[in-house]
């Protein structure tokens, strides 16, 4: 999380904290609209982000989303499998849950392996995996099938990682599918070229130099891996998983860029969700003496000493 | 007899009967299109036996057939994506593991030729020709197609990435060449020998300019300003003369080239689609797949690349091939495209020495193993740096690369190719030409051996024949009339048939484009009408392309059957005319519609790319010109019309070309046998006629001793023309059944759709 996020989080704690000692007798009805406010604001703030994979079928979305939840989660295999989109998130006890178009169905009879019972398929939009192992993710994950994605909803995405094949350098369908996206989604986008072991390494620089070249305007930023789609031989298993734990890191250093600027822009919306609630405060901070203007006010009674506290630290974040 | 003897032999080694599993040598040895090799020059021996015999008039025919043969060449394009392996399955294809360069970035951009069996003593190995200076303009200055179907969609807008791309094309071909890289416009550069680093000056797209390894390097030097390469090769795995095209991938983002290979689809008569196996059959391949529909579907296959590359090699390539299958049926619903599973780098390795003896990666080992094409205990041996070259390994590499099933194919599929058709057309007319020729020098013999008895005999008796000579010559003449002014009622009645045919298949596919243009007006409309944006809508082109390629087809076929019937009603026509000038003549053979089946135009002008098949931004900016959705709808109806009726244009002339040069060429073989019989007649009997005069002159007395003998010289020079040519007419009536596509060979022939 970033400086200008831990500020507002402190704030945001901090008026929380004011609001519950203090007594404010008569002034109910202000209280409830500033704790609506800030539950508000909360919300906004503390939002994980949602990464979308995507990319054209068989680009290595599903070992890309693994990767990422750091387990192996779902199945990869040869052929696109991926057919509805699966959310990775959160969660205290592992679940597995059908949303479909008449609410979500929790499928905690069923182990993750199995296929989904037939009646689910009709009007399901996604499957929800819940998972203790995500907790220090600090965002949530969408695997997609091969793009481009019927109706899938895009204002979810707060960023997007582009899977696209080494051997297969940027094409123009996925250009097309890059210049059809919404320009929101495109805002923070990471390119992800994998099996980068389909490469001999001294021809590796090349790949990527045709990738900047012609993918490059599309995206945030670009990254190599291997996203492993071969079995490694018993010997090479080592050498592999320290590969790819470097791939790993890799991924993971460029989506935290991602994921900080996500929380920046977050922490823009927090401020001005901020300087918002703070004029929206003012009109009915109970300090009209001052207004009347017959005295100074020598002893403001506390309930507006803390309001005008709170209005103050907000309008100035 | 000897030399037809030893093509005899040739023919019993068929390449289809040798077995898969024994590697690339035995195709070697027959070749790819080798019985139809055997065929086409057993055609031609038989051409130059059927000079010797036909009369004066008739060599012509048989020259301009001789010539046919001589032209023919089987045309293979390999087409994909970017990517998928295209030239390394070329050069484990045609067996020369290092000819055209190939690289980790898309690599080709040229449409390369090679051509094998065909080099002339004074022909240069390699040609390259480049852009003439008004191309150069139209793709640099324009940006070709693409460009002028934007500025038709929305005038005045310039798609920003296609000037960049031109700009970078300019700047390359420029610091490649020199600023004066124009001078070489139009110029061809050729060879006499032909090195890989040659090629790769040529077809390689070379690094960019902003990379460039080193300035000096002269890969890719002239990619830019090339059009085409084309390059003899000497061996190779072809039997029949061929050539095959690698072209620049699709779905490449740099819109130029794959505007190059679109083009280039046209031509071909085989085409091998390649995929590669850890992406099968993506969306770029099916609409790579969906023009080809525009053609034959009996003349492609597909070759699934790159099955090394699979983690579980025998497991996932099952299941790529079930997907594609799958898909391809789904496609395709009543073809049967051949799927062929396979690896290009294999092949090449087994085709490289050097590799062979260099440890091999153990996946791949291990799926030899698997699938029993080497020991286990072997696998020691192949580990070990130094050892020998393995013949096992070799074996194993060739076996499971593919390549053997993909010659297997080629062969099978060449025997639907154009050249078959025309071999088939040959033979046909050939066969007539010699039994008509058969029966003429017959009847003569006849006249002869009469006129030799009659010597003998006094001169009045002589004077007898006079009248009926005369008469019989007449009755030439007034035949020969009969078949003139019939032929010219056929070819109005072909002319009529195909008119009418065109103008109806015309209007049936303006009816289908015009339903179309409605009912997307109507969902246009609508979409706008509840408040969509027009992003919502999106033409898809392609349904519409389908239906059309359907009543193509359908029309197209009925067309051809109808002059087929028409070619069927006329040949016994006139084999009744001429039973009446040569008696005895057999009855006429049934022209076989089965064997002779008119090959369909291909449709490629479907694949004309269309405004309507931008992408939808730039569909977003034409809507927003028109203020209502009704407007609107009407404006996408009318683009609608006004791009398809010029593909709808193309088709309907293109089966009028086809529908035409075949019945021409039908029509004008029979009646050039018919003719050029009567001809022969004409003037024997005419010379008959100078023989009995000078009987009648020998008034009285007997013939000379002198011209006796002399006669008896023409006869038997007669005798041995006629047994030749009952020998050629024999052999040709052999040959036509094997010129039949192996389907129609085996087992009675079914109807065709």
């Amino acid at each position: 999380m970033t400086k200008a996020m831990q500020v507002l989080v402190g704030l945001l704690a901090d008026a929380r904290h004011k609001l519950k000692t203090a007594d404010f007798g008569s002034y109910a009805e202000m209280r409830l609209l500033l704790d609506q406010s800030l539950d508000k604001l909360e919300r906004a703030l503390h939002r994980r982000p949602t990464v979308v994979v995507a990319g054209e079928s068989n680009s290595g979305k599903t070992s890309v989303a693994n990767m990422l939840a750091g387990l192996d989660v779902l199945p990869a295999a040869v052929i696109a499998n991926t057919t509805v989109p699966v959310s990775l998130r959160h969660g205290i006890v592992p679940t597995v849950s059908a949303v479909t178009t008449n609410g979500r169905v929790p499928l905690s009879i069923l182990a993750i392996e199995e296929p989904l019972p037939k009646f689910l398929m009709g009007g399901l939009e996604r499957i929800e995996v819940e998972l203790p192992g995500m907790r220090d993710a600090g965002f949530e994950i969408l695997d997609t099938p091969a793009w481009p994605v019927e109706g899938l909803a895009s204002e979810t995405a707060d960023i997007l990682i582009w899977c696209s094949v080494a051997v297969r350098p940027w094409t123009e369908s996925e250009r097309r599918a890059m210049i059809d996206l919404p320009a929101r989604m495109r805002d923070r986008s990471l390119l992800a070229i994998t099996n980068k072991d389909a490469i001999a390494p001294a021809e590796r620089a090349r790949v990527l130099s045709r990738y900047k070249e012609l993918a490059g305007p599309h995206f945030s930023d670009m990254v190599m891996i291997d996203a492993a789609f071969q079995q490694p031989d018993e010997e090479d298993e080592e050498v592999l998983a320290q590969n790819s734990k470097g791939d790993h890191a890799a991924l993971l250093d460029a989506l935290e860029q991602l994921v900080d600027d996500y929380w920046n822009h977050r922490a823009m919306t927090g401020r001005r969700l901020c300087r918002h609630i703070a004029r929206s405060l003012r009109p009915g901070i109970p300090a009209r003496q001052g207004e009347n203007g017959t005295t100074a006010v020598s002893d403001p009674d506390p309930v507006s000493a803390i309001l005008i506290n709170i209005a103050g630290r907000l309008a100035t974040v | 007899m000897g030399e037809s003897a030893l093509l005899e032999e040739g023919r019993r080694v068929p390449v289809t009967d040798t077995p898969a599993a024994t590697g690339l040598e035995p195709l070697r040895e027959g070749g790819i299109g080798g019985s139809l090799e055997t065929l086409r020059r057993e055609l031609l021996e038989l051409g130059a036996r059927l000079d010797r015999v036909v009369e004066p008039s008739g060599k012509s025919l048989v020259a301009e057939a001789a010539r046919l043969l001589e032209r023919q060449v089987c045309k293979i394009a390999v087409i994909g994506q970017i990517k998928s392996g295209k030239s390394s399955f070329l050069n484990a294809c045609v067996q020369i593991p290092e000819l055209l360069p190939t690289d980790v970035s898309p690599w080709t951009t040229a449409i390369t030729s090679l051509h094998f069996q065909q080099r002339r003593p004074s022909e240069p190995a390699a040609v390259f020709q480049f852009f003439d200076e008004q191309e150069w303009q139209r793709i640099a200055e324009g940006g070709g197609l693409l460009r002028e179907l934007t500025e038709r969609l929305v005038p005045g807008f310039e798609p920003e990435l296609l000037r960049e791309q031109i700009n970078s094309l300019r700047l390359r071909a420029a610091s490649r060449l020199g600023p004066q890289f124009t001078q070489l416009m139009g110029q061809t550069h050729s060879y006499e020998e032909l090195c890989p680093e040659v090629l790769g000056r040529y077809v390689c797209a070379g690094d960019p300019v902003t990379a460039m390894r080193d300035v000096e390097s002269q890969l890719g030097r002239y990619s830019d300003i090339t059009r085409s390469a084309d390059v003899h090769c000497a061996g190779g795995p072809f039997a029949f003369p061929t050539t095959v095209l690698d072209t620049p991938g699709t779905n490449d983002p740099f819109l130029l080239r794959d505007e190059i290979t679109r083009r280039s689809l046209e031509s071909a008569d085989l085409y091998i689609v390649v995929l590669t196996a850890r992406q099968p059959l993506s969306d770029a391949d099916v609409a790579l797949l969906r023009i080809l529909r525009g053609l034959h579907k009996e003349r492609f296959l597909i070759f699934i690349n790159r099955i090394d590359d699979l983690a579980d090699i025998s497991q996932d390539q099952r299941e790529v091939r079930e997907f594609v299958k799958n898909r391809i049926a789904r496609e395709f619903p009543d073809a049967d495209i051949p799927i062929i599973t396979g690896s290009a780098r294999w092949a090449n390795a087994a085709l490289n020495q050097t590799s062979l003896s260099q440890p091999f990666d153990r996946r791949s080992l291990a799926y030899f193993v698997e699938t029993g094409l080497m020991r286990r205990e072997d696998l020691v041996r192949t580990a070990q740096p130094s050892s020998p070259p393995r013949s096992d390994l070799k074996d194993a590499l060739l076996t499971s690369s593919g390549v053997p099933a993909v010659y297997e194919a080629i062969d099978k599929l060449m025997f639907e190719s154009h050249s078959a058709h025309v071999l088939r057309q040959v033979a046909q007319c050939y066969a007539e030409l010699a039994r008509a020729s058969e029966n003429t020098i017959n009847g003569e013999l006849q006249q002869l051996t009469e006129l030799q008895s009659t010597a003998a005999t006094t001169a009045k008796r002589a004077d007898s024949h006079l009248p009926r000579l005369d008469a019989e010559l007449r009755q030439l003449g007034e035949v020969a009339q009969i078949i003139e002014t019939s032929a010219k009622s056929i070819d109005e009645q072909m002319r009529e048939i195909v008119q009418e045919e065109i103008s109806n298949l015309r209007q049936s596919l303006t009816a289908e484009m015009q339903r179309y243009a409605d009912e997307e007006r109507h969902v246009l409309t609508d979409t706008l009408r509840r408040g969509r944006g027009p992003s919502e809508w999106r033409c898809e082109a392609d349904s519409l392309r389908r239906r059309l390629a359907e009543i193509f087809m359908a029309g197209f076929n009925r067309s051809s059957q109808r002059l087929v019937s028409l070619q069927a009603r006329v040949s016994p026509e006139l084999y009744q005319l001429m039973s009446m000038i040569v008696p005895g003549s057999p009855p006429p053979h049934e022209p076989d519609a089965r064997g002779l089946p008119m090959p369909s135009p291909n449709i490629s002008a479907l694949s004309t790319a269309v405004v309507l098949d931008l992408a939808t931004t730039w569909w977003s900016a034409f809507l927003r010109r028109s203020p209502t959705p009704e407007q609107r709808g009407d404006e996408v109806a009318a683009l609608i019309c006004s791009e398809f009726a010029a593909v709808i244009d193309e088709m309907a002339s293109k089966a009028e070309m086809a529908l035409m040069s075949y019945g021409t060429t039908m029509s004008k073989w029979s009646f050039g046998i018919c003719n050029s019989i009567i001809e022969a007649l004409r003037r024997r009997r005419e010379e008959l006629r100078t023989a009995y005069d000078g009987l009648a002159a020998e008034a009285g007395g007997t013939a000379a001793p002198e011209s006796v003998a002399q006669r008896d010289q023409d006869i038997a020079k007669m005798r041995a023309r006629y047994t030749e040519a009952a020998a050629v007419a024999e052999k040709l009536q052999s040959i036509l059944p094997e010129l039949r596509s192996p389907e129609h060979r085996s087992g009675p022939a079914e109807p065709t759709e």
